[in-house]
Parts: C-alpha cells; sequence; structure tokens
C-alpha cells in the first residue's frame, strides 16, 4: 500500500479521537 | 536451580522498592514545581524550551485542551518518524546504506514508537539507519514515554484538586518529564551501560572473517551503532524497541548479568516510583503505598510461576536425551540462565516495555502463559510510565465502585464521589484494550492473510496471534516472534491496534480527571471504604484477576493451557 493510504489511515483515525474527545464531553454534560 | 540464582528473584524485588520513595518523592517536586537539587542546571533549559516554543507555563488547560493538544502533539510526531523512515536512504548516518523503509512498515514502526509501544516488525541492524534509530526512534522513545506521564499527572491533579476545571499544561509536564527525569536516568544508565561494554559507536559495522570455516561462511558482519543510549531509554521509559532484532538476548545490548540487572530494574523503576508520586501529590502516601503493594503482590505470584515452569524444564525434551537440570534453556542466554530470562519475561510484560533477553516463544506453556496475561491485564501491573499507573486508577474507580454498591453507601475515592461518568470512563478504560486484543485475535484468525503469517501449527500458532494482539491492544511491543509479522495485513492491523490501545484510552482518562476535579471534596465519614487497607489491597487485586480472567481465560484455553494438557502427553508443536 502507499503513503497515501498509511496517511488516510492516520489521518482518519486522529479525527475519530478528535469526535471521541466531543463524545466523552457530551457525555460529561449530560 | 541454584540457591544464588534463586536469590536473584528476591533481590531484584528488594532494589526496587528501595528505590521507589526517593525517586517517587523526586518526582513528586518536580511536578509540583518545587527546587530540586538538578534545577540549578536544568530550570535555565526549561525557561529556554519554553520561551522558545512560546510556552507560558502558568496557562493551564482543561481536559478537552489537554487531550486535542495530547493528539496533535503525537500526530505531527508520527509524520516526522514516518517521514524520516521514508527518506533515510538519502540522509546522513547511513553507513550500513539501508534503503527507505517501506511504507506499511514505515507506518507500524512510527505508530510503534509514538504510541509507547515499539513493536518491531524488522530487525533494527538490518533495517534503520543510525539516524533513524536516534533521531527517529531515540526521541520517540523519549517523547511517548513523557506524554504518558504528562497524562497520569493530569489525571492525579484531577483527584487531588477540586471545584477546577484545569489539569495543567501538557507543554509543561512533557518537558519537566522528559528534562528533569528521562534525561538525567538515562545518561546515568547509558554510562553504565558503557562500562559494562554495550556498544556506543558511529562506526560502520566490522566485517571479520570467522574462526572456523568448516560451514563455509568466510566472513561474518558485527553490526555496531549507538546502542546504549537507546536501551537506556528503552528501559527507563517502558518503550522495549532494541537496537538489535534479538533485543536484549544481544551481547552487544546486555553483555553482562550486572547489565542485565541494571537494565531489569530499570523497567519497573519509574512506573514503581510513581506510585509514591501519586501519593505524595494527592496528600496521602498511604494510597499509593497501596497501588504498589497490589502491583508486587500480583508481580511476585505471576513471576514465581514463571520461573517455576522455566525451571521444571520440557518433560518432552528429557525423553529425547536433552538435560534439563538446568531448566528450559531453549531460547536463553546460558550467561543470563532460567530464572534471569523469566523474571525478565514477567517484569517487562507487566510493565508495557516488551523488551526481551529470552525468546518468549521457546518457553513452555504455563511459563509463556504468565507474559500473556500480564499483558491481558491490562498493564496495570507498574504499566508503562504513566500508563500503567492511569490504568490502575481505573480498576480503583471500578473498585469502589462496586465496593459501595455492595455495602450500600456512596461510592467515594479520595473524598471525590465517584459517580456515572467516572464510571462509564473507567469501564471504555478497561474494555477497549480487551475488544482490541479479542476482536483483532479473531480477524486475524479468520482472515487468510492473517493465518498465512503463521508457522507453527495447533496451540502454538494461536498462541502467537493472541500474544501479538495482547502485546499491541495493551502498548506492550514484545512478541511471540514465531509469526511472521513485517506482512501488510499485519502492519496495518497492529498499527490500527496500537493506536486504539494508546488514545482511545487517554482521552476518557483525561475525561475522567476532568471530572473530577471539578468535583468537591467530601469529608470522610464512617461510611467511607478506606482504600488503602489490606482488605481493600486483596479486593482491587481480585476485580484485577477477575476482569482478566472474564476476558481472556476462553482465549488462552485455546492456546497455552491447551498446549500445557498435550505437553503431559508428549505432544509438541
Amino acid at each position: 500500500m502507499s503513503d497515501l493510504w498509511m496517511i488516510l489511515i492516520v489521518m482518519g483515525f486522529f479525527l475519530l479521537m478528535w469526535g471521541f474527545v466531543s463524545l466523552c464531553n457530551a457525555l460529561m454534560e449530560n | 536451580m541454584t540457591f544464588m540464582s534463586w536469590l536473584q528473584f528476591p533481590l531484584y524485588i528488594v532494589v526496587l522498592l528501595i528505590l521507589v520513595k526517593p525517586l517517587g518523592l523526586y518526582m513528586a517536586r518536580v511536578y509540583q514545581g518545587e527546587r530540586t537539587f538538578l534545577s540549578p542546571v536544568i530550570k535555565p533549559i526549561e525557561k529556554l524550551v519554553f520561551k522558545m516554543a512560546g510556552v507560558n507555563p502558568d496557562d493551564e488547560m482543561s481536559w478537552k485542551t489537554y487531550a486535542l493538544t495530547v493528539l496533535a502533539f503525537n500526530l505531527v510526531g508520527f509524520f516526522f518518524l514516518y517521514l524520516l523512515l521514508r527518506m533515510q536512504h538519502v540522509l546522513p548516518l547511513n553507513p550500513q546504506a539501508l534503503g527507505a523503509v517501506s511504507p506499511e512498515l514505515s507506518f507500524n514502526t512510527a505508530v510503534s514508537f509514538v504510541t509507547n509501544t515499539n513493536w518491531q516488525s524488522y530487525g533494527g541492524e538490518t533495517t534503520m539507519s543510525n539516524l533513524s534509530q536516534m533521531l527517529g526512534l531515540g526521541v520517540q522513545n523519549f517523547l511517548s514515554a513523557a506524554t504518558g506521564m504528562a497524562v497520569l499527572i493530569a489525571l492525579i491533579r484531577g483527584l487531588a484538586r477540586h471545584t477546577t476545571n484545569k489539569l495543567g499544561s501538557f507543554w509543561v509536564d512533557l518537558t519537566r518529564s522528559t528534562l528533569y527525569i528521562l534525561l538525567p536516568l538515562s545518561i546515568i544508565l547509558a554510562m553504565f551501560l558503557v562500562g559494562q561494554g554495550v556498544v556506543q559507536t558511529f562506526h560502520a559495522n566490522i566485517v571479520s572473517q570467522t574462526v572456523d570455516h568448516t560451514s563455509g561462511v568466510v566472513l561474518q558482519t558485527i553490526p555496531l551503532g549507538p546502542v546504549a543510549s537507546q536501551v537506556a531509554i528503552k528501559q527507563l521509559g517502558t518503550n522495549g524497541g532494541g537496537f538489535f532484532n534479538v533485543n536484549s538476548a544481544h551481547p552487544f545490548e546486555n553483555p553482562t548479568p550486572f547489565s542485565n540487572f541494571l537494565e531489569m530494574l530499570s523497567i519497573l523503576l519509574i512506573p514503581a516510583a510513581l506510585t509514591y508520586t501519586f501519593g505524595k501529590m494527592v496528600g496521602d502516601t498511604r494510597q499509593g503505598w497501596a497501588l504498589l503493594a497490589a502491583m508486587t503482590i500480583i508481580l511476585v505470584l505471576m513471576a514465581g510461576i514463571a520461573i517455576k515452569a522455566e525451571s521444571q524444564g520440557n518433560p518432552a525434551f528429557v525423553s529425547m536425551g536433552i538435560d534439563q537440570s538446568a531448566g528450559n534453556m531453549e531460547g536463553k542466554e546460558v550467561r543470563f540462565g532460567v530464572v534471569n530470562s523469566a523474571l525478565w519475561a514477567t517484569v517487562t510484560t507487566a510493565a508495557s516495555n516488551g523488551s526481551v533477553n529470552s525468546m518468549h516463544d521457546s518457553f513452555t506453556p504455563l511459563g509463556g502463559l504468565v507474559p500473556m496475561w500480564m499483558m491481558m491485564l491490562g498493564e496495570v501491573i507498574f504499566g508503562g510510565v504513566g500508563s500503567g499507573l492511569y490504568g490502575m486508577l481505573a480498576f480503583v474507580v471500578i473498585a469502589v465502585f462496586v465496593a459501595g454498591l455492595m455495602v450500600g453507601r456512596t461510592p467515594e475515592y479520595l473524598g471525590k464521589k465517584i459517580e456515572i461518568h467516572e464510571m462509564k470512563m473507567a469501564a471504555i478504560i478497561v474494555l477497549i484494550p480487551v475488544v482490541t486484543v479479542l476482536f483483532g485475535t479473531a480477524i486475524a484468525l479468520i482472515s487468510s492473510s492473517g493465518k498465512a503469517s503463521i508457522f507453527n501449527n495447533g496451540p502454538q500458532g494461536f498462541s502467537e496471534v493472541l500474544y501479538a494482539f495482547s502485546s499491541v491492544g495493551n502498548n506492550n511491543g514484545s512478541a511471540f516472534a514465531g509469526l511472521g509479522a513485517n506482512t501488510s495485513f499485519y502492519n496495518i492491523a497492529l498499527g490500527i491496534a496500537m493506536l486504539i490501545a494508546r488514545f482511545a484510552l487517554i482521552v476518557p482518562v483525561l475525561a475522567m480527571a476532568g471530572s473530577l476535579s471539578q468535583k468537591k471534596i467530601v469529608p470522610a465519614s464512617g461510611g467511607t471504604l478506606p482504600s488503602h487497607t489490606p482488605l481493600f489491597i486483596g479486593w482491587l487485586i481480585g476485580v484485577i484477576i477477575i476482569v482478566g480472567a472474564l476476558s481472556y481465560v476462553p482465549a488462552l484455553a485455546l492456546g497455552p493451557i491447551v498446549q500445557h494438557l498435550m505437553l503431559g502427553t508428549g505432544r509438541l508443536f
């Protein structure tokens, strides 16, 4: 697999983590 | 086994415990911004770093800002390391003229070192240039360790503080972890290791004539490099990634029994001392001692089982006429023997270090079950620097909550009520590694790509896959090593598992810290469950063991347990 795929996997994961931060914040406020 | 070889086990535990308080106290002073004996030298450097980076040390962060900063910092670290590995063939300090690392292996390695796992699908001396080892892997060894320590300190502040949403500054915690703790200890350890014969040079590999030409091999390449400096932070930062392929079994990484003792000691040194740091920072050192006691009890029990299993040797070898009086010496270095090998295997998997001084694939089934189980417990028995204790604190929250339900009291820990949000976060922290390990193993075993890399049949092959995912799913990094892991499937699957195990845990840990820091402190009453007593220590151990057992016994039954039972019939795999 190429460099682009590797970078996309990592970027996708960190975007997911950004969303996870928002989810945990929402859970805290409920 | 001789008395002297058995003596090494209690000697190790005693020396480790003696060092806990002095180092723990020093680290508490560092994180609380107090003056230490190194301040005259390091404070000016710290101020310069903050000035150059534009960091105001008094600017503190909420849990959300802290978490996003950790994620952003590690993302940049990944890209830097990935680029370095892909470009190493055109960069300096490559005397072996090694080519660029492939995209999948670069991805796996960069993720591995950024997440403090240091899983290595490669042999260092034939894959990584000196520049990659030092500037890439070595630097991430420091930064990933410092990241774990910073997150732990944020959680400790969450427990210690009240009615605030500030958890400190990630930049300050990262810098202080690196400058005051990791760097000085690494320099000292590296000097001791050089004194013992660990190589430290930029000299190119040496090609020499072999003494015995009967095998047809006339010339031998002896790999060299800046090893001691990397080994020091490899151990102290619970990283585990060796310079050489066989890690600390290599005589240039670990030449003598004394270097072995020092390297083994440095694996648990900071994680053990952090328990005292925790107690000091929350204002009750008994809390830290309680956690240290729980960790030590489990470690001693499991190390005892591993040492006993390896000491008894392999009964199948006896029937082949192979002398087992020294125990199961397959895959072990003669200069270390069975006790030091089994003890190291237990310690390295307790600590999420992952370095090895023997080949775990060659352990007896029960001997191999111990390191696997230690990882499966969540790397909370001491665990990684920072990550071990924050994982343990998640178990403490669960233990306190369940105990509170049983006695009909509101669960509280260190004066903070444990409520639904903390429980949700603690459950996520405990269960994410379990899901990662079991799902990862299952996917590997049903896919043709996953099965193609298994070279041992039966339960041994199963154990190799289970061990691999247990290792990356808990950021350990050690391997059974019979698995052909440098394939597209495993490089990507294991890389994703490492990312999940690291960052999908850091987020809920910080969320829990943020929630705890905003609570008021409830004074202790007659109904408060004390969390420093032998009863609580026993209860905590029980919770850890039960969660681990419920999660993993079915998988272990398919691997090392059935292999142990079949060993009795003389069946080998």
